[in-house]
């Protein structure tokens, strides 16, 4: 009895004695020498435990559970001790370290020319209208330039855009409108096509002329198609690219290629039409030759006019691209400069 | 083209109109206005004054201190011209006011010259751009000294000259009211009246403007009184080969050359045409009137009796009325005096019967040539006159006899004993042309979107002098005869006229109705815009792009001449180019000394031609590759250092950078590939630093460092490594698995089993290539994954001439490997490796 008594005693003191040796132990090390010595293998609740034999089963049994009532109860306070000390240890670790995270670092990324980001801008929006794009050759005959466009041989608007001729006598192409007849040669209509590319003049380069420049033209081809559809497409272009609203305005312009021909202006987007050195104080920005595809050119294309009707356009991707940054010199594009590639 | 707004209100009445919006509604409805600007008006500090006073300058020979009476006070000025005398009216810039001389505005300040102060300047025409009108004395305006007309000009109503010198020179005078020559001019934008060969002149203009603004139109439609005069000689006029579509002459005698009349003086100078005779400014007159070119001769230098008009039947030379000879190419438009050629037809007149300033006798010609021969002509010979410019858009001949009339009418005026001979007119087409058009009230709604009324239509067309009858949808419409050469012909020209006139402003946008076709998705532009992405993302690779052109000799290293322009942009640069190459490291020059690294990379066409000639002219339009070409600068070697191993030469680093880019982008976009030492050298790499990039047998391009010889070619500096990719882009997309269909891009089930490494040691000669180790052995085994090499180890006691390379093979598969497999592995490499003379080092 006496023994039973002792045991039980001492198990009780032990959980007091430990509680507070946990308490005042200030690392992990500390700890587990505590944990080896109290619950290890040799520890002393095995220790105590060895004195059971003497007892009745009984008094085994009750001192047993107490006994795993304890062990489950020092394990708990051991494992809260040892997630407390930790934590603190990391906290401490931290205090002590230091990166200098801010220190300069050297740029390491490239850029695409801003030709090509507004480019793909573009056609990005024509081909979520359903349009596909179409490419054609830069040396170029004169039929495809000219002939089936509807530029006779004697028609003085020949000389609106002046030509870079070869040897052979093909030329470069003056516009990306060159690409039309061509598409019409393969595609079945109805079709819608843009066609972005490389186009040449032949003329003195300066701030705002270059001999080499790029444009994007359109193309749909239905039927019934009307000026209303036409300047539908242009405003929603507009209005998705520039990301508002754009005020456009539709006045007569003349390229051989269509009938009526229009010049699209869009109301200038830096005085919203109050006039400044951008738009030339008159409010307006050409942007956009336009106009019903001219029933020669369907002909030359191999495409009936009395059934199909079109319209199409063309635009200025360098001088788009010079609006958006506010460039103020177009021959910085092939100048291969990377003081001007990198801003983009 | 110039259109004066004073000259352009002698046909139709604008006068209330403002500027501003007359010149948005021509915008809207015709043609570009370029500017619009003043002419001859005067800043109001510009002032009559009185000379009272002249002394030297005590400093200058040249300068006189004169006292003038400005109205209100006595003011000292400063006069630098001879002329200047005690008791002159001169015109006086007082202090702030504002002077345009060449562009440029001068404003009059105080000033302090030599010692002397002047408060104000005294003018002369020139300073006023008032010489083109009164021509220029070398000194300052007198003004009680400008001939008579001038004044009676300024005051219409009085006739009493001494009267209205004396109300009008007075000190303080604004001098717009003696020289009331104020206009506003309309500079039209050529390209935008190209097919509107009737709005070449004022009267033309005049006529749309009416139809714009709903105006009466003071039209010449009746054939003016004029009397002929038989006894004078008769010039008979002869066309042949239908080269004029009408011919009119007529001889005038009792010719006086003097200058013509003031008030056309100013028109003229208006619109900056120089004034020079009285017969020589009615012909431009008539021309910027009535978009009429016309020509006079002297008759005296016209020796026969006929006026032949013919095309030239081989290139000859003519000396034209500039002074100038030109070659002239056949089938140009001539006009003979008998055989003797006295005028390029339609274009310019002959220095041999030029207007001198003693004739007396003239023919005139006003006649219409065919625009084809005048084109041909003009762009041979590069004689742009404003008379070619007019002819070439096709003229309507209607408009050639009206100018005849026009042209005795203004001798008259300058001439009072003008005789008239008997007009000659001969025509090739009818005198009059009408176009008829039928088309429909549904036609014209379809093309431009809106149900327009038939009345709306009926009463545009009108008010442009067209006649429109309407039967219930359809529409038949006779076309004016001014408009009925190329300019209106099909229905839907029709369409324009009436889009153009309603507004286009007006038609409200609608959506399209279309079917939804099946999508052809731009595969070639996907992967276009992904490889530049990949590339600019590696490192700093920026995105060039290049001009076409190249120099010959550059085109002949890289096996082409090239194609060859005809008017190059720049004479040495006169071919198309066929490699990005040299246009890249062009561009390399420009930035190597401002970074320490950096890449360009161009991903665009080359034009190499065909050999043989085909008679489908398409087939002969030069072959367009599309390549994409990197070129890659550093100077600091040692940030590539972690690419070397011992023995490397320390310019290997960047240019294996260079490798891994390319790898990594042929192994994203799953393109399978082999590394070779090429063949056959590339002249401009370093001919032991290159490799060419296949797949199978399809050459991709080519990798390398920058042959030593080109360093100096380009003027780049030593300190500077340049490594450059060549790739055939068309080559590269044509193999591009984009459906992931080729067997190497078949699925796997991912093997949980784990990797297994072995590792061997051989010798091989110091200067040979470590892949060639690779090579041998990578496709012995599925299970191979990755060869690594882990070492490389030159010196003692590896002999002088060797290299001891260590390489890990990493080995994969769905199961575990066995040492036993592991070894038979290694004993098959190392079997073979010491057949191929790399023995293994133990």
């Amino acid at each position: 009895m006496q023994n039973y008594q002792s045991i039980k005693e001492s198990l009780i003191n032990l959980e007091k004695e430990i509680q507070e040796k946990i308490s005042s132990i200030i690392d992990v090390e500390h700890l587990k020498e505590l944990y080896q010595d109290i619950l290890g293998k040799k520890g002393r609740i095995t220790e105590i435990l060895k004195q059971l034999k003497d007892l009745s089963p009984e008094e085994k049994k009750e001192i047993g559970i107490i006994a795993n009532q304890l062990k489950d109860q020092l394990t708990v306070l051991f494992k809260e001790k040892q997630v407390e000390l930790e934590k603190k240890e990391i906290q401490e670790s931290l205090q002590k370290e230091f990166f200098d995270i801010l220190r300069p670092i050297k740029n390491r990324v490239g850029r695409i020319h801003p030709l090509s980001q507004i480019q793909y801008e573009v056609e990005d929006i024509f081909i979520n209208m359903g349009f596909q794009i179409m490419e054609g050759p830069e040396v170029e005959l004169d039929e495809y330039n000219f002939g089936k466009l509807n530029f006779t041989d004697d028609h003085p608007a020949r000389d609106m855009q002046d030509t870079f001729w070869t040897e052979e006598g093909f030329l470069l192409r003056t516009h990306t409108s060159s690409v039309q007849v061509r598409a019409m040669e393969v595609l079945k209509p109805p079709f819608k096509i843009i066609v972005p590319g490389r186009v040449f003049r032949y003329e003195e380069t300066d701030a705002s002329h270059e001999n080499t420049f790029y444009q994007l033209e359109g193309m749909m081809v239905d039927k019934n198609v009307s000026t209303a559809n036409l300047i539908y497409i242009m405003k929603t272009f507009l209005s998705t690219f520039f990301e508002k609203d754009v005020t456009v305005r539709l006045r007569p312009g003349y390229f051989p290629f269509v009938e009526p021909g229009f010049e699209l202006d869009i109301q200038c987007l830096i005085c919203s039409g109050k006039g400044c050195q951008v738009c030339k104080y008159s409010g307006w920005v050409e942007l956009l030759p336009c106009g019903l595809i001219h029933p020669n050119v369907l002909k030359a294309g191999g495409i009936d006019p009395q059934i199909w009707t079109g319209f199409a356009f063309g635009m200025g991707l360098s001088r788009l691209v010079m609006m958006r940054h506010s460039i103020e010199d177009i021959r910085h594009f092939l100048s291969g400069n990377i003081r001007f590639l990198e801003q983009f | 083209m110039k259109l004066s707004l004073k000259w352009l209100n002698q046909y139709v009445d604008l006068k209330d109109i403002d500027i501003k919006e007359l010149a948005n509604r021509v915008t809207m409805s015709t043609c570009e206005i370029e500017s619009i600007y003043e002419v001859f008006s005067f800043d109001k500090n510009l002032v009559i004054a009185k000379v009272l006073e002249c002394t030297k300058h005590p400093n200058s020979d040249k300068l006189t201190i004169c006292k003038v009476d400005d109205g209100k006070n006595v003011l000292q000025v400063l006069c630098g011209a001879e002329n200047v005398k005690e008791g002159s009216f001169v015109v006086l810039a007082k202090i702030g006011s504002k002077l345009k001389i060449n562009d440029e505005t001068l404003t009059i300040e105080k000033r302090n010259i030599r010692g002397v102060d002047s408060y104000g300047m005294i003018c002369s025409a020139k300073e006023l751009g008032l010489d083109p009108i009164l021509g220029d004395n070398g000194g300052i305006l007198l003004l009680e000294e400008l001939p008579d007309e001038i004044f009676y000009f300024a005051n219409k109503k009085e006739k009493d000259l001494s009267k209205i010198k004396k109300s009008i020179l007075k000190p303080g005078k604004p001098i717009e009211e003696l020289f009331p020559y104020k206009d506003i001019v309309l500079d039209i934008d050529n390209k935008s009246i190209t097919h509107r060969p009737d709005l070449w002149g004022h009267y033309g203009f005049a006529r749309e403007l009416s139809a714009i603004f709903k105006r009466k139109f003071q039209s010449f439609d009746k054939k003016p009184k004029i009397k002929e005069d038989p006894t004078l000689p008769i010039k008979k006029i002869e066309i042949r080969n239908q080269s004029a579509l009408a011919y009119n002459g007529v001889v005038c005698t009792n010719i006086e050359i003097q200058p013509s009349p003031l008030w056309m003086r100013i028109l003229l100078s208006a619109i900056g045409q120089k004034t020079i005779n009285n017969v020589v400014d009615i012909s431009n007159y008539v021309m910027y009137d009535l978009g009429q070119p016309n020509h006079a001769f002297d008759l005296n230098n016209l020796k026969s009796d006929t006026v032949i008009c013919d095309l030239s039947k081989k290139e000859m030379e003519f000396t034209a009325l500039d002074e100038q000879t030109y070659k002239i190419p056949a089938g140009s438009i001539i006009i003979y005096d008998g055989k003797t050629p006295v005028a390029l037809g339609g274009i310019i007149g002959g220095m041999n019967s030029a207007i001198k300033s003693d004739t007396k006798e003239i023919f005139i010609e006003s006649a219409t040539f065919p625009r084809e021969f005048i084109r041909k002509t003009i762009s041979s010979t590069g004689i742009r006159t404003e008379s070619a410019r007019r002819f070439e858009k096709g003229l309507d001949p209607a408009n050639s006899k009206m100018a005849i009339y026009r042209f005795i009418e203004l001798l008259k005026e300058s001439c009072p004993n003008l005789k008239v001979g008997k007009i000659q007119s001969n025509f090739t087409v009818p005198e009059k042309k009408e176009n008829t058009i039928k088309t429909t009230i549904d036609f014209i709604q379809m093309k431009l979107g809106f149900p327009i009324k038939a009345q709306e239509i009926q009463s545009i067309l009108q008010r442009l002098y067209f006649n429109v009858k309407i039967q219930k949808n359809n529409l038949t419409i006779k076309v004016p005869s001014f408009r009925s050469y190329y300019d209106i012909t099909i229905p839907e020209d029709i369409v324009e006229e009436i889009g153009r006139i309603y507004g286009y402003d007006n038609i409200q946008p609608i959506a399209p109705i279309v079917e939804i076709k099946k999508p052809t998705l731009p595969y070639h532009r996907y992967f276009e815009r992904e490889v530049k992405q990949f590339i600019s993302s590696y490192g700093i690779f920026y995105e060039t792009m290049n001009y076409s052109f190249a120099k010959k000799e550059d085109n002949e290293l890289f096996g082409y001449d090239g194609i060859q322009l005809k008017n190059p942009a720049q004479k040495q640069k006169d071919r198309m180019r066929v490699s990005l190459i040299p246009g890249l490291l062009e561009q390399v020059y420009l930035n190597i000394h401002r970074y320490e690294e950096g890449g360009l990379f161009e991903l665009d066409k080359i034009f190499i031609p065909r050999e043989k000639k085909s008679k489908n002219l398409k087939e002969n339009l030069p072959k367009e590759i599309k390549k994409l070409t990197i070129a890659y600068f550093t100077m600091d070697l040692k940030k590539y250092k972690n690419f070397l191993l011992p023995g490397d030469d320390e310019r290997l680093g960047v240019v294996l950078y260079l490798r891994s880019l390319i790898e990594n982008l042929l192994r994203y976009f799953r393109i399978e590939y082999s590394l070779k030492f090429p063949q056959k050298e590339y002249f401009f790499l370093h001919p032991k630093c290159q490799i060419e990039i296949y797949h199978k047998e399809m050459l991709l391009g080519v990798l390398g460092l920058l042959h030593p010889e080109w360093y100096k070619k380009y003027n780049f500096p030593p300190s500077k490594q340049v490594v450059l990719v060549d790739m055939d882009f068309d080559a590269l997309f044509s193999v591009w698995d984009k459906k992931r269909a080729s067997k190497e891009s078949e699925y796997r089930i991912p093997s949980s089993a784990p990797k297994s490494t072995f590792d061997f040691t051989i010798l091989m000669d110091k200067n040979e290539s470590t892949y060639k180790v690779i090579e041998s052995i990578k496709d012995l085994f599925s299970e191979f994954k990755e060869i690594e090499l882990i070492d490389i180890y030159v010196g003692d006691p590896i002999p002088e001439e060797k290299k001891s390379v260590s390489y890990r093979v990493h080995c994969i598969d769905q199961k575990p490997i066995s040492s036993e497999r592991l070894q038979e592995m290694l004993d098959t490499v190392v079997k073979i490796l010491n057949d191929k003379g790399y023995p293994l080092r133990m």
